[in-house]
């Protein structure tokens, strides 16, 4: 006799049964997943959750999931994210049991100050609107030919959105938002970004290796190798390196000497307050 | 006559050769020269004048022993009023030797020899070297290191191809200067030990394969080619007229041949005949703007200002140098003419491509006319999308950037753009302390 059910009871009775059902096949499933997967380190997955997710490469490894990894297996300390908040690198580092490691953070800087109205273009460029199609045309549109072309190819590379093209045409890096990972740097033809490390006291916003004359000639702000502030420096931590003025950080303190003296004003002491602003 | 041996991929180009049959005429040098001293594929040589010395025409300003670092000449006679950094036809910042020149061009004594048989493989090589000869087709690769072969050469191939449109320099020098590069040619054959000279030329140029056939009897056999663009370069032309292909990153030499261009032949011709060292090279001027277009000697350090004054264009808009395929814009007017310079063109608005790109519709043109057998449409994907891996396993970097893909495009996509931009950025990821100024 078949049996008779009220309508609502049939549902009742086909949901259990379909729960039932799923319910044994999910087991199932997480059986054979731990039979198939039970080596691997439970850690990895927190970890990857730790990590930024910006997939940066930064830390030279190729990915959030490979720096995961990475640490798990002991390969590299936690400060090796450059972009991690001190934060999470103690999370990691506890949950590890490891040392966080020593870290320094570092933003990317323009080390031009060459405005359109400061280093006016040579010639019109009619053609692909990127820095380094423009760089393989003849050196570029800039009278300048060590200066930022400004076409924003490092815009399109920050993984962050940290870089925006200003009306001055020079790119201009919002430090709160950088997380210094270096693409940006890498990606520009003419070398015009670095990445500054946390401490370093001054930086010479010029990479300019030509001679004091053909600077003046196209550009107003740009370093004329006066050598003046190589003379000033009480600290001699200023000297001319691969053809341009070059700080060594580990001799400046900061006192601003240089910047004073500098009469293009081209170097720039306000490192502290950038770096304060990124730990805010 | 030979057959010709492979068929070749390109594009019919209009060939509007409309200055080819305007005779040499020769610029007088203006009153500054500024000779740049890397003017070559290579190492510039230290300079061996200073501010203040005179020099005479053909007196060397720059002298080295290394194959790779080839001398610059003084292009007249007078005053060395600076050495300093200026702005190269490259667009970027080298040493210039700057001369007054005093209007009475005193010539350096010089001698050569009557005969090419005169001379020994080495003595060639040292007197083209110490000549300042480089290949005047464009790429100023030192002559001297071409001719010191380090594998067996049989074939010695003359380029008279002029694969541009416009450029007539090579045809005039085939027809009004025969007997220096028949001399020429003879002491490149005896330098590189070829069996066999050949000189190639394509077929809208009859008159210098007519007037070669006479006056190169016994010399050179001529070949003609299709002129079917880019068979003026080394690799097609190899495949064109003897079915020999280069290796991927090979040179000519690995297939046992040298290429020559006619006007280097003249320029060692020179060297060795009347031993005159390389001061002036032809130049094509042409273009819209120009009001006296034509072919021209020009001495070497003659500012790009001073030619365009010259043949009646004082304010050019856009301005290239070399052919309208593959000649790079200048960014200034002041730089000056070197010996990779093969012609200038000042460009009318009505010539200038201000046409916007349109997306890639993936016709396939561009792999039909590609001799390298490349997939532009495809390597164009990769660029911008960043996969340079993949970039690179297409072939990215055996682009010989001749423009015939962008030429046919019909999307009108600056391909030949996208590739020295990708081809950058793969040099730069390779190396990355390379990039730069």
């Amino acid at each position: 006799m078949p049996l008779e059910l009220g309508g609502l009871t049939m549902v009742y009775v086909a949901a259990g049964l379909l729960g039932l059902l799923g319910g044994l096949i999910a087991y199932g499933l997480l059986a054979v997943f731990r039979k198939v997967n039970g080596g691997e380190d439970e850690r990895i997955e927190m970890l990857e959750s730790m990590l930024p997710g910006v997939n940066c490469g930064a830390c030279g490894t190729a990915g959030c999931a490979d720096m995961a990894r990475a640490l798990a297996a002991g390969e590299r300390e936690p400060s090796g994210c450059p972009i991690a908040s001190p934060n999470t690198i103690k999370a990691i580092a506890e949950l590890l049991g490891v040392e966080e490691g020593e870290r320094k953070r570092k933003v990317a800087q323009l080390v031009c100050r060459g405005k359109v109205s400061a280093a006016p273009a040579r010639a019109d460029y009619i053609g692909l609107r990127d820095c380094v199609a423009a760089n393989a045309v003849a050196g570029g549109q800039k009278g300048c030919t060590f200066g930022c072309l400004g076409f924003g190819t490092c815009v399109g590379v920050c993984p962050v959105g940290a870089i925006k093209m200003g009306d001055d045409g020079l790119p201009h890096i919002d430090v709160a938002l950088c997380t210094g990972c270096g693409l940006c740097v890498q990606a520009c033809p003419r070398n015009t970004l670095e990445l500054i490390e946390e401490g370093q006291g001054a930086v010479i916003r010029c990479i300019s290796q030509a001679s004091g004359k053909t600077v003046r000639g196209v550009c107003e702000v740009g370093c004329i190798q006066c050598k003046i502030c190589i003379r000033e420096c009480p600290q001699k931590a200023i000297s001319i390196k691969d053809g341009r003025v070059w700080i060594d950080p580990a001799l400046c303190d900061g006192c601003g000497i240089c910047a004073e003296k500098c009469p293009n004003g081209v170097i720039d002491v306000h490192l502290k307050e950038i770096f304060e602003r990124v730990s805010a | 006559m030979l057959g010709l041996r492979k068929r070749h991929a390109g594009v019919r180009l209009p060939s509007a050769k409309t200055v080819a049959d305007v005779a040499l005429t020769e610029i007088p040098a203006p009153q500054n020269v500024y000779i740049p001293l890397q003017q070559h594929i290579g190492i510039a040589a230290e300079p061996c004048v200073k501010r203040g010395d005179r020099v005479l025409m053909g007196d060397p300003l720059s002298m080295s022993d290394h194959p790779m670092q080839v001398p610059v000449h003084a292009s007249v006679s007078g005053k060395v009023r600076s050495i300093t950094e200026g702005v190269l036809p490259s667009g970027r910042l080298g040493t210039i030797v700057h001369i007054e020149n005093d209007g009475l061009y005193e010539r350096r004594e010089t001698s050569g020899r009557p005969s090419p048989h005169d001379y020994t493989p080495e003595e060639i090589r040292k007197a083209v070297h110490e000549g300042g000869v480089v290949g005047l087709g464009g790429a100023a690769f030192p002559t001297s290191v071409k001719l010191n072969p380090k594998k067996k050469i049989d074939t010695l191939l003359i380029n008279g191809c002029e694969g541009e449109p416009v450029l007539s320099a090579d045809h005039r020098a085939i027809l009004e200067l025969t007997d220096l590069m028949l001399y020429g040619i003879q002491a490149m054959q005896i330098a590189t030990g070829a069996e066999r000279v050949i000189i190639a030329l394509e077929d809208h140029d009859p008159d210098g394969a007519e007037h070669l056939r006479k006056e190169a009897k016994g010399i050179a056999e001529v070949v003609v080619v299709p002129a079917v663009y880019p068979v003026s370069g080394e690799y097609t032309l190899i495949k064109a007229v003897l079915g020999r292909r280069i290796p991927i990153g090979g040179l000519p030499a690995d297939v046992g041949v040298v290429v020559q261009n006619v006007e280097t032949a003249v320029a060692v011709g020179r060297v060795l005949r009347d031993g005159w060292p390389l001061t002036r090279r032809i130049i094509t001027v042409a273009g819209g703007d120009v009001e006296r277009p034509g072919n021209y000697y020009v001495a070497l350090g003659t500012t790009i200002a001073d030619v365009l004054e010259h043949v009646g264009c004082p304010t050019p808009r856009q301005v290239l140098l070399g052919g309208p395929m593959m000649g790079q814009a200048v960014p200034n007017l002041d730089i000056p003419v070197v010996k990779g310079t093969s012609g200038i063109m000042a460009l009318s608005p009505a010539e200038i491509d201000v046409r916007e790109p349109l997306p890639c519709v993936r016709c396939g043109q561009c792999i039909a006319v590609c001799d390298k057998g490349l997939s532009p449409m495809m390597l164009l994907k990769y660029i911008q999308n960043g996969e340079w891996e993949k970039a690179e396993e297409w072939g990215l970097r055996t682009c010989m950037e001749c423009g015939a893909c962008a030429f046919v495009c019909p999307s009108n996509i600056p391909l030949v753009q996208w590739f020295k931009s990708g081809k950058a950025t793969l040099s730069a990821k390779a190396a990355p302390n390379s990039k730069g100024s």
